[in-house]
């Protein structure tokens, strides 16, 4: 019969304490990879937040001119962003314009981000009446506004014209408030833009958040939020710079204007250690001057 | 002899290895989730760019002979620096006869994958030497109009180019005839809804002079040819297929001539010192710039500009074929030899023609007012 001798409790004894150390550093290691991940988690989806602001943003701001960015303050900024860019076809009365507003694989196809409405502003050049044509120059310098009231699709329009195949979609009719003093030239390109608002606003969940509004002509829209939650307005949570051609952030009137800059925070609290805080900031360039 | 051991170590080991797979697992996730979008975001930035650039460098590159053979509502595609990871089209589309359109769609490979497209198109207004065209007869110096030559000011479209003159027929009615007061003879028709004759007073007339003189060099710079030939027929064909008129374009529609003739717009420039002839039957169309004196032939039909530095004649007798420019006419007579115009000749206005012809010396410029877009 063999003897038991009780190495047991000793190897327990030594086991136990070691494995409970190792245990805790294990338990330690993965809450701390656990937090990481999360921090990793909430960054890239805050910075995902913030890029898809950007995008929208960049949507209504890259075609701008500096004539678009009506008015600013710290935390909000009103413009006119493009809804449509289109060809003049014809010009059946003095307040009625017909444009292509192609669908096609062509550079004849319209861009088109929204559908025109009433209380869009319709803007075109100047017109080249000289007979041979007037110098370029001087057809730069000007261009005249309307307010649309009405834009129906019209298939009938436009029937006549050489550009009509090209573009393969059903042309605007767009009628607008007065009769233009210029005619638009066939064959010209035409913007219908929207007065839109970005702004950075305070929901219901005390919350700030960035939203977006237009204008119909009569009434602003319910402002939308676009990302948020970002910081409050004090604390920059959307912030909007105008700036001249020497950057020079000394800028009254858009017509100055040569670069806007936005910059987007937010702030995320986490259960352990300081709240997570992210910022984007996009420059664009304003092409009035191009 | 010893006995197995029963430890769970491995088992913990196990555990804490599986969770710390899983943390792993998760983190490289959402790294590697953060660089594609990061990626995306970058490729779309820089195929936005890449195509801006790539249509400035189509505008600098223009070709104004290609373009200049298109017509309204047709595009051609340009060519572009090919590379493994970008690909790049450029398409342009004209408009009217000074009016295009140019987009660049650019398209960046991200490991063989389709990563980012980004298109950006902008409209672009042709600019050209000015050419001072006050009506369809512009004269800085005496001109005598006879019995039966028409000058007529209102604007018209050449048989058969109704539907590319559709963006350029300007339906304004335009000067007939500019002239010195004291030195037109006018006896036959002289047409023009509004005021058929602008007369010049002498410090308008000398700006004139100017601006003609301004012209004639700026289009003599441009020229796609230049000859000393004292006679140019719009009947000498080219001897390959097809035969176009050697000089000008052919400016009839239809299905007789060939569209390789139809869609030649040259700029040429007499420079012989003499009187040159202008001759032939088959109607041309283009830009003629004579340095010396113009002599037109019965029989011409021209369709587009033509800038004459000295004095200008024109005479068909009876029975003989009448002559017709449609466009813009143009005499500077710097000598003031004094021009004339007698018999079945009729100069007709037409924007259309001379907008066509002229667009052959055009530069793009991009239309500043909403002339960018962007398709993401």
């Amino acid at each position: 019969m063999t003897t038991r001798r009780g190495a047991a409790v000793i190897e327990l004894l030594i086991a136990l304490p070691l494995a409970l150390l190792l245990s805790g550093l294990a338990v330690q290691i993965l809450l701390t990879q656990l937090r990481a991940t999360r921090r990793v988690e909430w960054r890239v989806h805050n910075l995902r937040e913030l890029e898809h602001g950007a995008l929208v943003l960049a949507a209504d701001v890259r075609a701008a001119s500096a004539s678009d960015i009506e008015a600013w303050t710290d935390s909000s900024v009103v413009l006119h962003a493009p809804v449509l860019v289109a060809i003049v076809c014809a010009a059946p009365a003095p307040n009625v314009v017909d444009v292509i507003a192609g669908d096609g694989m062509h550079p004849l196809r319209a861009v088109q981000f929204a559908s025109p409405r009433s209380g869009d502003r319709f803007v075109y050049g100047h017109t080249d009446s000289a007979m041979l044509g007037a110098p370029a120059a001087t057809l730069d310098t000007a261009s005249f506004q309307a307010v649309l009231v009405a834009a129906t699709p019209e298939p009938s329009a436009c029937a006549l014209s050489p550009l009509r195949a090209s573009a393969g979609g059903a042309p605007w009719r767009l009628t607008l408030s007065a009769p233009l003093p210029v005619a638009p030239d066939v064959a010209s390109g035409v913007a219908l833009t929207r007065r839109t608002e970005w702004r950075s606003y305070r929901a219901g969940d005390q919350q700030y958040y960035l939203g977006r509004r237009d204008w119909n002509g009569v009434n602003w829209s319910v402002t939308q939020p676009v990302i948020g939650p970002l910081l409050s307005n004090t604390q920059g949570g959307f912030t909007v710079a105008v700036a001249r051609a020497d950057l020079s952030p000394l800028v009254t009137t858009g017509r100055d204007a040569r670069f806007v800059r936005f910059r987007f925070r937010s702030e995320r609290p986490l259960t352990v250690g300081a709240p997570l805080r992210d910022s984007l900031l996009v420059t664009f360039a304003l092409r009035g001057g191009q | 002899m010893s006995r197995p051991r029963r430890g769970f170590s491995l088992v913990i080991v196990l555990v804490i290895t599986t969770a710390l797979l899983f943390v792993a697992v998760a983190f490289t996730d959402a790294l590697l989730q953060a660089a594609r979008a990061a990626r995306l975001g970058w490729q779309g930035e820089r195929a936005t760019h890449d195509a801006d650039a790539s249509l400035l460098a189509a505008i600098a590159s223009w070709d104004a002979i290609a373009a200049s053979s298109l017509r309204p509502g047709e595009a051609d595609t340009l060519p572009s620096d090919a590379s493994p990871m970008v690909e790049r089209t450029i398409i342009r589309a004209r408009l009217s006869a000074r009016l295009y359109v140019i987009e660049s769609s650019v398209q960046i490979r991200d490991g063989g994958l389709r990563a980012s497209r980004r298109s950006v198109g902008r409209a672009l207004r042709l600019d050209w030497p000015h050419v001072p065209a006050l009506g369809a007869l512009t004269v800085s110096r005496h001109v005598a109009i006879g019995e039966n030559a028409g000058v007529l000011g209102a604007d018209a479209v050449p048989a058969g180019w109704n539907e590319e003159c559709a963006a350029d027929a300007r339906g304004t009615p335009v000067v007939a005839l500019t002239a010195r007061s004291a030195t037109a003879e006018v006896t036959s028709t002289v047409s023009g809804e509004g005021a058929p004759i602008r007369f010049l007073s002498d410090s308008a007339r000398a700006r004139l002079a100017d601006d003609l003189d301004v012209a004639i060099t700026g289009l003599s710079a441009m020229a796609s040819s230049t000859t000393a030939d004292s006679v140019l027929s719009t009947n000498t064909l080219t001897a390959g297929i097809p035969a176009c008129p050697l000089w000008f374009g052919d400016a009839r529609r239809g299905a007789l001539p060939s569209p390789a003739c139809t869609r030649r717009w040259p700029i040429v420039v007499a420079s012989h010192t003499g009187t040159v002839r202008l001759t032939g039957t088959i109607p041309a169309q283009g830009v003629l710039v004579v340095q010396g004196d113009l002599h037109v032939d019965p029989g011409v039909t021209f369709a587009g500009v033509i800038l004459v530095g000295g004095r200008l004649s024109v005479a068909v007798t009876a029975g003989e074929m009448p002559v017709s420019l449609v466009g813009a006419l143009l005499v500077r007579d710097s000598v003031n030899a004094g021009s004339s115009l007698s018999g079945e000749v009729i100069v007709q206005a037409s924007a259309c023609a001379g907008r066509f012809a002229l667009a052959g010396a055009g530069l793009p410029r991009p239309i500043r007012q909403h002339g960018w877009s962007e398709r993401p």
